[in-house]
């Protein structure tokens, strides 16, 4: 089996500590550092998250202006990657309660009447399927899938991200699969629905 | 749904919630086994797992990662240099502005310091009804202390607050205020003295440098 991680950031975890203790020091070129170093990273998760691309960069600039108020004060306890996404999972979701519920993206919306028409001949004419499908999920699935299948961070890191038990993110991920099982065939050229075997209790 | 001569259900169930992290190679050891026990015994979750790849796969290749953006990291350097200026650093963020409010504050200035050039030729014809640049002068960030050789300045983004000391060095320059929502520094030039000609040399030799939007006097009465 091959791990996922293809973010590069797992090898540089402890100099990512050393950035962030010198940018506690109120270090202005270590917090330069980091924001290139993360950029990317955290818009793809926050687009993942928020599915809006006009939030990314104010989520991003909250994210790094949090770590530059915090270093002095934080305890290098989990890896330093679980914590800045950590902080950009709530960034990101109160971005999502700025811009209100009720503003459906274009895409969601989308996905949502093909999700319940199950006309498969549509979904699969479509070149966005995968943004389609995940567009059917929460943001807190979104933001668990990522987490696992882009980051390949183990539960027990994303529950510390995420202040949540790890049963729940379990669960999550579950939920995710089973509401992505309209896509199933499509998405992974499988039969099979994940997550079709038997309900778990979120 | 599963066959029921497939159970026990919660097997299965335990299986099925630790699948992502079977694909990854995420699994603890004792975990790991478990579930590779359990898919070599079942086939409807042999194929889950299968399917699970597939997954994984899509996932990661579905979403571009934009590239960092200089105007954004100028941004956040204004954000926390304004904060620098208008407090001691705090280690907690409990101490910091309410953060909506903190996010626009920064877009403002930033904004105002990149199209600065032509609003200010507008208004210096137009002040408010005291003279004052409403714009640039919010009152918590430009206090005239009476001094004559105070100044107002705003400078580009992204000029760093060492180039901010050089550009200020050859007139003993210091920050007495600022910067406000807009950007703008009230500057002490101690080594210039308060008089017409002396200032109006100075923020001539300001002017002249790139990094510099905006220099004018500050006049007692209010108006520059």
């Amino acid at each position: 089996m091959t791990a996922v991680g293809e973010t590069g950031l797992r090898d540089d975890e402890t100099a990512d500590w050393a950035l962030i203790r010198r940018i506690g020091d109120g270090d202005e070129a270590a917090l330069e550092r980091l924001y290139k170093r993360y950029y990317a990273i955290l818009c793809r998760f926050v687009l993942r998250i928020t599915r809006r691309p006009e939030c990314c960069e104010e989520v991003v600039n909250d994210v790094m202006y949090i770590v530059w108020q915090k270093a002095a004060a934080t305890t290098p306890l989990s890896r330093a990657s679980t914590w800045i996404l950590g902080i950009a999972h709530k960034r990101a979701l109160k971005a999502i309660e700025r811009h209100g519920r009720d503003s459906i993206a274009v895409n969601d919306r989308e996905a949502l009447e093909l999700a319940a028409t199950d006309d498969m001949t549509d979904l699969v004419s479509t070149t966005s399927l995968a943004e389609k499908a995940f567009a059917l999920l929460t943001p807190e699935q979104r933001a668990v899938m990522e987490l696992v299948y882009y980051h390949g961070l183990p539960y027990q890191d994303i529950a510390v991200a995420l202040e949540c038990p790890e049963n729940t993110v379990k669960t999550r991920m579950f939920h995710a699969r089973k509401r992505l099982r309209v896509f199933w065939p499509e998405l992974t050229g499988q039969v099979v629905a994940a997550g079709d075997a038997q309900e778990v209790d979120a | 749904m599963i066959e029921a001569t497939e159970r026990p259900c919660d097997e299965h169930e335990g299986v099925q919630l630790l699948l992502p992290w079977y694909v990854i190679d995420r699994l603890e050891e004792d975990e790991r086994e478990r579930v590779r026990e359990h898919l070599a015994g079942c086939g409807r979750c042999a194929a889950a797992a299968e399917a699970e790849f597939g997954l994984r796969d899509l996932v990661a290749a579905s979403q571009a990662s934009p590239q960092p953006s200089d105007l954004g990291l100028a941004r956040l350097k204004q954000r926390i240099r304004q904060e620098r200026v208008s407090a001691p650093p705090q280690p907690s963020v409990s101490s910091a502005p309410p953060r909506r409010w903190a996010g626009r504050r920064a877009a403002l200035a930033a904004a105002v310091a990149l199209a600065i050039a032509a609003p200010v030729a507008f208004m210096a014809g137009r002040g408010g009804p005291d003279g004052a640049y409403r714009t640039l002068a919010s009152p918590s960030a430009t206090r005239y202390s009476g001094q004559g050789n105070e100044v107002r300045l705003v400078l580009r983004a992204n000029v760093s607050p060492e180039r901010m000391t050089s550009l200020l060095e050859p007139y003993a320059g210091v920050v007495v205020d600022g910067p406000n929502s807009a950007g703008a520094y009230i500057v002490r030039l101690r080594s210039v003295e308060p008089n017409d000609e002396a200032l109006r040399s100075a923020l001539e030799s300001l002017r002249r440098q790139d990094e510099v939007l905006l220099a004018e006097a500050i006049a007692p009465t209010g108006r520059p």
